[in-house]
Formats: C-alpha cells, sequence, structure tokens
C-alpha cells in the first residue's frame, strides 16, 4: 500500500509543537516573531492506492473538484487558454484512447489506472473507474461529471498544496502518481503573491507555482528503469537549474503576458491533429516557441565552412547544432517525436546532395542514411529490439541533444567534376510530434493533418572552382 | 521515521528557544555578544530569505528577508560565506544580480552592490577585506550573464560594497572559487568548459588549464563534461576540484556516456593536476568544505534524482600531494544535496538537502545524521541553498 501522506502528518505534529510555542513565546514577548515570518504550511487530502493503482481509501470526492467551466466567468481569458491547451485534451485525443485502449487489454489489472494517473487526476485520486471507454466521442457523450471529462483541468493544479516526485514503476506497471492536493475546501491556490479578493474562493499564494517541480508527477516517467519521459529530469540534471530553480518550466511554457497573466496554454509541441494543423488556434505559438529551442550554424571548433572548394574534391559541410532549451530535444514521448537536420545542395539548380528530405509531412525519413542527423530515442524490448510501446519498454536509446548542449555533425560528399560557380547549401532543422510510422494504421486521418514545423535555417554559399 | 523523530525534537528545541528568547533569558543579538550562538546562515532560495540558526541546537533565531526587488520575480539567495574577524556575512543572489553584506551580530543589511550577471559563488580575504565572486552556469543565452567570463572583486574596508575589479578569463561560467592567500592567487573553474584558471592578484596575469584528460577542448567550446561545481585551497598551492560530472552526450558522435564525477589534486604554481578521486557518475560532487582543524575536505555529493540513496557526502583526506578517500555516507533521506560547511572542531558537518527542504548535521567522523530540521513549514518552498557556520564564535 502507497499512502502519500505520512511526511504530511509528521510535520503536523512539528507545526502543532512549533505553533504551540509561538502563542507561548508571543504571550511574554514585545519582539517580533521571528516564526510567524514563515508561512504556514498547507493542509492536504490524502489517499491511498493499492499495487494495480486502485484507490484504497480516499478523503477526496468527485465533488471535490469543480470543473473548468466554473472559472469561465472571472477568468474567462485563461479559461479560452486552457480550453486550446493540451491539458484540455488529455481526455479528447484519439492517440490517447488508442494508446489506453491497448493497454488496458494488455494489462487488465492496471491499464486502466495508469493512463489515468496523469491524463484523468480526479478519477485517479477519486477511484472513478473509466473503463470501457473506447473514442473520445464516446467519453465525451457519456454521463460522467463535467470535471472527470476535463481531464486535466484548472482544480486540479489550483489545489495543489506540495510538490511531488516522479511517476516511477516497475514490471507491473501500475499507476502510482503522487499529487499533493486540497480540494473541496474553496481554497484556489496560485502564483500569485497578493490575489485579489473575491466572493467566488479564497485565494493562497504559495511559490512552489513558480517551481519546475511543479509540474510533477506526470512530465517525469521512468518505467523499469528506463527514463522513458524524463522532460524534469533532463532539467534537473542542469547544474544551473537544478540548484537555483532557474529557467523553471514555467518560463517557457506559461510565459507571460503584457497584462502580467500567466499563458495557460502551455504551449509545447503537440496540437490537435484532429483539424489541419494550420487553423489550430496555437499553431503559431507553436511554431514561435519551437523556433527558439535551437539554432543551427556553420564551422565546428576544430573545422571552418569551405568557401571554396576545388570541383571533383571531397567537400566537408561542418555544422554546428546549439540547444537553447532547459531539456532535451525532443523530449517528453520523444521516442514518438523527430527533429532532424535537412541539407541539400545544389548548383544551378540541380541537386548535388540532400540528406533529411522529405516531401510531404506524413513522409518517412531515410533512416538509412549514414549521414542523416535525427535526434529522438529509440524504445527497446526485452531483447534489444526497437519497439514503440512505452508501457514494453526495457531498454531506450537516447539520440536526443542534450539541453544546452551542442552536437557537431559533418556531410561529405564528392563536387562532381566540371561543376563550377556557385553552389547554394542550404540547412534548416525540422521538427514532427510524430514519426509517421506512429499514426499510420489506426490514424491515417491524423497523419494527414501533421505539421512538420521548421526550428532553424541558414544558407550559405560555396564557390567551385 | 528519523525525519519524525527529529522533527518532535527540533520542535521542542524550538519550543524552549522560543520560550526563552519571548521571555528575554536569551536575546538572539546579545547573545552573539556573549557567545551564547554559534551562528548558521542558510539561503532560502525559493523564500528570498536567509535563515540564521543556533548551530548547537538547530533552532531558527531568525530569517533575514532578501527580496531588494519587491514586487518582482524572486531574488534567489544562493551563497552565503562569513567574514568573522571583521563581522560582517555577504550574500549572492542569483536572480536580481546583488551581492548583499550584513552585519554579523545583528544580521542587518550593509549594503548592497549590483554586479549582474547572475553572481554564484564567493572567496573572501578578510586582512584585505576584499570580497571575489563568481559566476553561475549559462541558461543557453535565456538568462542574464548566460556568457560571462567574469570573476569580480569587491571592496569592503570602507564599510560599503565597492566594485573595484574584474579579471575575465577565457572560458564561460567561471563557478568555482577559491583564495589562496599564501600564494596570493584566486583561482576558479568553469563549469561548462572544463578549465581551471589562477588569477595572480598581484600581476593580474590569468593561467588557464585543461582540467578533462579525457576531452580536451578549446577555452571557449562549452564541452559540460566534468562540470566542475567547486574549488577549495587546501594548502599553499595546492587546491581540489569537485566536479559533478554525470551523464554526457558526445557532441560528435551523440553517443550518451556516464561520466564518474570525480576530485581532483591541483598544484597552482605548476597548474598540473596531480592526483584525482572517482566516483560513480551518480554521485555528483558538489559543494566542498575544508576542516579547519585538520587536512580533511567534505564534499557533498548531490546525487541523482533518478537514482536512490546516490546523494551523500565524502571525507577526503589531503597528504603528501595525494588525496584518500576516508569514507562515504549516503542516505535515502538525502535528496539533492547542495550546500556544505563544518563546525571549526570538526566535529560536525552541516549540509543542506535543496528538494526537500532540510537542514542536516552530521557526524563529521563517520557522516551519520546527527540532527536534522526542515527548513521551513512549507520545505517544498525552500530551494534549500548554501550553508555557512561561524567558526570563532
Amino acid at each position: 500500500m502507497i499512502k502519500f501522506n505520512q511526511i504530511f502528518y509528521h510535520s503536523q505534529r512539528f507545526k502543532t509543537i512549533v505553533l504551540t510555542s509561538f502563542l507561548l513565546w508571543t504571550g511574554c514577548s514585545d519582539s517580533p516573531a521571528n516564526q510567524a515570518d514563515l508561512p504556514d504550511r498547507f493542509p492536504e487530502k490524502g489517499y491511498s492506492v493499492d499495487e494495480t493503482g486502485h484507490i484504497l481509501s480516499t478523503e477526496m470526492s468527485v465533488a471535490d473538484f469543480e470543473p473548468s467551466s466554473a472559472c469561465q466567468e472571472c477568468h474567462p481569458q485563461h479559461y479560452a487558454e486552457w480550453q486550446q491547451s493540451m491539458h484540455a485534451y488529455a481526455m479528447q485525443d484519439p492517440v490517447f484512447f488508442s494508446g489506453w485502449t491497448s493497454e488496458q487489454l494488455n494489462r487488465p489489472e492496471t491499464g486502466e489506472r495508469f493512463c489515468l494517473q496523469c491524463h484523468n487526476p480526479v478519477a485517479f485520486m477519486t477511484g472513478v473507474s473509466l473503463e470501457g471507454f473506447g473514442n473520445a466521442t464516446e467519453f465525451m457523450s457519456s454521463d460522467q461529471p463535467e470535471v472527470v471529462k476535463d481531464g486535466i483541468g484548472c482544480d486540479i493544479c489550483h489545489s495543489v498544496t506540495g510538490l511531488s516526485h516522479t511517476v516511477i514503476t516497475g514490471n507491473s506497471v501500475n499507476g502510482n502518481a503522487e499529487y499533493h492536493v486540497n480540494p473541496g475546501e474553496g481554497i484556489k491556490y496560485g502564483s500569485l503573491e497578493t490575489p485579489g479578493s473575491t466572493s467566488a474562493h479564497r485565494s493562497r499564494y504559495t511559490p512552489i507555482y513558480s517551481r519546475s517541480e511543479i509540474c510533477l508527477p506526470c512530465h517525469d516517467f521512468v518505467i523499469r528503469g528506463v527514463e522513458a519521459e524524463i522532460t524534469f529530469t533532463e532539467w534537473n540534471r542542469i547544474p544551473g537549474l537544478a540548484m537555483s530553480g532557474g529557467l523553471a518550466c514555467q518560463a517557457c511554457h506559461m510565459t507571460p503576458s503584457g497584462d502580467g497573466h500567466h499563458d495557460h496554454r502551455f504551449i509545447g509541441v503537440d496540437l490537435d491533429l484532429t483539424q489541419p494543423a494550420e487553423s489550430s488556434p496555437v499553431f503559431g505559438a507553436v511554431q514561435n516557441l519551437l523556433q527558439t529551442a535551437l539554432e543551427i550554424s556553420v564551422g565546428q571548433p576544430d573545422q571552418n565552412f569551405p568557401d571554396t572548394i576545388h570541383t571533383g574534391e571531397a567537400l566537408s559541410l561542418p555544422f554546428t547544432v546549439t540547444s537553447l532549451t532547459a531539456h532535451s530535444v525532443p523530449s517528453g514521448v520523444s521516442f514518438a517525436r523527430e527533429a532532424w537536420l535537412e541539407l541539400t545542395v545544389t548548383h544551378d539548380g540541380e541537386l548535388l546532395f540532400q540528406s533529411g528530405k522529405i516531401e510531404t509531412p506524413g513522409d518517412h525519413l531515410d533512416t538509412s542514411d549514414p549521414q542523416l542527423l535525427l535526434f529522438k530515442t529509440q524504445l527497446l524490448d526485452d531483447s534489444g529490439n526497437p519497439i514503440s510501446g512505452v508501457t514494453d519498454t526495457h531498454g531506450i536509446i537516447n539520440a536526443t541533444l542534450g539541453a544546452f548542449s551542442r552536437r557537431y555533425h559533418t556531410y561529405a560528399f564528392t563536387v562532381p567534376a566540371g561543376i563550377n560557380g556557385e553552389l547554394q547549401v542550404s540547412a534548416r532543422m525540422r521538427f514532427r510530434a510524430f514519426y509517421p510510422s506512429a499514426l499510420e494504421g489506426s490514424h491515417e486521418d491524423l497523419l494527414d493533418n501533421l505539421p512538420v514545423f521548421e526550428m532553424a535555417s541558414l544558407t550559405k554559399t560555396i564557390i567551385a572552382q | 521515521m528519523k525525519i519524525e523523530r527529529q522533527l518532535v525534537k527540533t520542535g521542542i528545541g524550538i519550543m524552549i528557544l522560543l520560550l526563552g528568547s519571548g521571555c528575554g533569558i536569551f536575546d538572539a543579538d546579545s547573545s552573539h555578544q556573549n557567545g551564547s550562538f554559534t551562528k548558521l546562515y542558510v539561503t532560502l532560495q525559493g523564500l528570498d530569505q536567509v535563515a540564521v540558526y543556533d548551530a548547537e541546537n538547530l533552532g531558527l533565531i531568525r530569517t533575514v528577508d532578501t527580496d531588494f526587488t519587491p514586487g518582482e520575480s524572486v531574488n534567489t539567495p544562493h551563497f552565503v560565506i562569513i567574514d568573522e574577524d571583521n563581522g560582517f556575512w555577504f550574500v549572492t543572489l542569483i536572480a536580481s544580480g546583488y551581492v548583499a553584506m550584513y552585519d554579523l551580530g545583528a544580521d542587518m543589511l550593509v549594503d548592497t552592490v549590483q554586479v549582474g550577471d547572475s553572481p554564484a559563488l564567493m572567496a573572501l580575504d578578510p586582512l584585505q577585506k576584499r570580497l571575489f565572486c563568481s559566476r553561475m552556469m549559462p541558461m543557453g543565452g535565456m538568462m542574464t550573464g548566460a556568457v560571462s567570463q567574469v570573476i569580480q572583486e569587491i571592496d569592503y574596508s570602507q564599510g560599503s560594497l565597492q566594485l573595484v575589479g574584474e579579471f575575465s578569463v577565457n572560458s564561460p561560467a567561471p563557478h568555482g572559487i577559491t583564495i589562496d592567500p599564501a600564494t596570493g592567487v584566486i583561482v576558479t573553474t568553469s563549469n561548462t568548459a572544463d578549465w581551471i584558471y589562477k588569477i595572480d592578484l598581484t600581476s593580474g596575469i590569468v593561467t588557464g588549464a585543461v582540467m578533462d584528460g579525457q576531452a580536451s577542448a578549446p577555452p571557449y567550446v562549452e564541452i559540460q563534461r566534468l562540470k566542475s561545481i567547486q574549488c577549495v585551497t587546501v594548502a599553499p598551492g595546492k587546491i581540489i576540484a569537485a566536479c559533478s560530472a554525470g551523464i554526457w552526450m558526445d557532441p560528435y558522435s551523440g553517443t550518451e556516456t556516464q561520466i564518474p564525477g570525480i576530485v581532483q589534486l591541483w598544484d597552482t604554481p605548476t597548474m598540473t593536476s596531480t592526483d584525482t578521486l572517482q566516483f560513480n557518475w551518480h554521485s555528483r560532487p558538489w559543494h566542498a568544505v575544508k576542516s579547519p582543524a585538520s587536512d580533511n575536505v567534505f564534499i557533498v555529493l548531490s546525487g541523482d534524482g533518478q537514482v536512490g540513496s546516490s546523494a551523500g557526502i565524502a571525507c577526503v583526506r589531503y597528504d603528501q600531494d595525494e588525496l584518500h578517500l576516508e569514507w562515504i555516507f549516503r542516505s535515502p533521506e538525502f535528496h539533492t544535496l547542495h550546500g556544505i560547511d563544518i563546525s571549526a572542531d570538526e566535529s560536525r558537518v552541516y549540509i543542506t538537502s535543496r528538494s526537500n527542504g532540510i537542514l542536516y548535521a552530521l557526524n563529521a567522523q563517520t557522516g551519520e545524521i546527527i540532527s536534522s530540521v526542515w527548513l521551513s513549514d512549507n520545505p517544498d518552498m525552500v530551494l534549500a541553498g548554501g550553508v555557512a557556520v561561524m567558526k570563532n564564535n
């Protein structure tokens, strides 16, 4: 049995003693109370789950959580932004439903709970069963409470009173996410130091909303010791960030607007692929974010980019890719994503060399190309063979671009004899949230809407003599 | 369970302290003057505060506000250092770019100076009343100071902070810093380039050397393989450098490698490394402190969040130009250990646990936990940073 409120209990005993002391102390002191400068520990409601992830006991009910629509009247902009977010999409995503269904078939005891621990924290913590829903349409038209249909709604995050940890599971693939929340008490917690008063709820400031750890437990996941989806850990392993809390997730994914409010679209790299990408209200924001993620340049510390080349000779083109991102690129479900360098070299419009070229967004990359620079991870089964299902993984090959790191990559080819004049070199870093095989078959319709983003680009001219 | 017991003990300790304090039995300010307290300072980065504790019983004396930019983002007090000879303590504020000076007796703010560029660690010369300030690691061009290569010199001889000089090294993020008064040099290590620099304070001449014998690179290349955190002077002309290392990706092949954390011994007159102790990749040697009572150096092992019981403390003895590992103590209680300091008599080592907001007092002979205290009622908010304890009381 896993209980998540033991430390809290111990701290409560501590608090009781300190508060008692404080009261006695203030009775015979006329000096400021230093202890009172420390914030009161926020309460939480506990729950415990068994080894399959099912609720054994809980102090929460669904009614403790308010649906996101309840926030709309006073927070219309926040609500509108949340509606565009992947948090709101958590229980509407057809890719999630197919994966969830598969998991329930493969692991009947644990599959339903395992995925819900992050896609539906309210159902997970209150023990509401969502077995039997095969697709988003069925689920959204069901009589499930609105807050359950919300997926990851306002009240989940704004009930958080304590930080959590990575989701770690073994061969059982059970749900065991640890949330520290205090719903149902009419208190909303957040990052505003001096929140305005409202009759709708009480408001409490807590600095944890500025911490990367607030994105746990969901954005860090280890299975069978395999670091499968470890966005938080990638950030946490950067010395300067881990120890100072610098450049937290919110800095890029919840940027403050001109009026000071934080963007609740939680812009990342995913879109609702049930509609054409360009029609997505967050398409431009995703594009903009990706264009700040890295940069490409020519040359390397020990190799300059050539200005001239003798025709018929081998041409070596050194590039540097520099990450500007506080986690790996790609991150999250990096085993489903692809970021790659596309290079073309032409002479008078004639193609001399290319790598990483695709014609349409759904085309496969030529992974047999030895010169292809592709950033992703590859999941492995227990025999070391490539697989696609994260819950079946026993190993992983990490071929991502590390946080704030560089990658040096050199292309080489021979310029055909007789070529003279300008060679046009064009390089661009491209990205797609799914590699085509992840959507082929069951989600061909989504593949049609899959965008390929351009993260960075450059052109150079080389004179062939 | 140890934490639970300690909480209760600490609570009782605080009760006694508060009752005594409130009734004037012992006042915090006067007690320093009469020598009752050995004060210990801990930076609470997430709360913009420095907490002052009684090092003996880990009872809270007071908290000191370091919010110099009200209404704006946090200041992030990171590293604290004490000059007992002159009666001051100093703190760096990463996010707002200040160095602040406080009176050691009353813990009152004396002065601040804006140094910009994410100030990180400090070394001080109490004779000359000079402070030397290093830099935080670059953050991908997304924060101020991301490319700073500067060590700043701050004068406090007039009772205020004056920025009087700068030394530029050829690598970004000179983070680790120590002063060697006997040879008149400052030594700094680049966290991202894996280079070490000696700065002659008389001539201003800067001499650099590659720290990593396995993968040397030009000083401006952020190879990020060893990731040096701190350096400490252990004898005239001898310093050790703690390097966190960890998981590293070869920038040419993209291959992921686990690089062991190391502690190097350097001979600064020749700028050569004479000995190295190797830890495993998830130990992550972080801050270090030399005992004032022996040739022992204590190094906090930050640990890796994905590897249980990887955090701990190591005792290393410097002897005859060699480093000897005396012991390592690890505990599942530790989570991302950060700061470290030691008592004057080498009986206790104090460390901070960043992830769970706890200050520990350890037995300096074994590393075992003597006592611990939550750094706040809400330890999630703390982000514990540096720690410094008075030596002369």
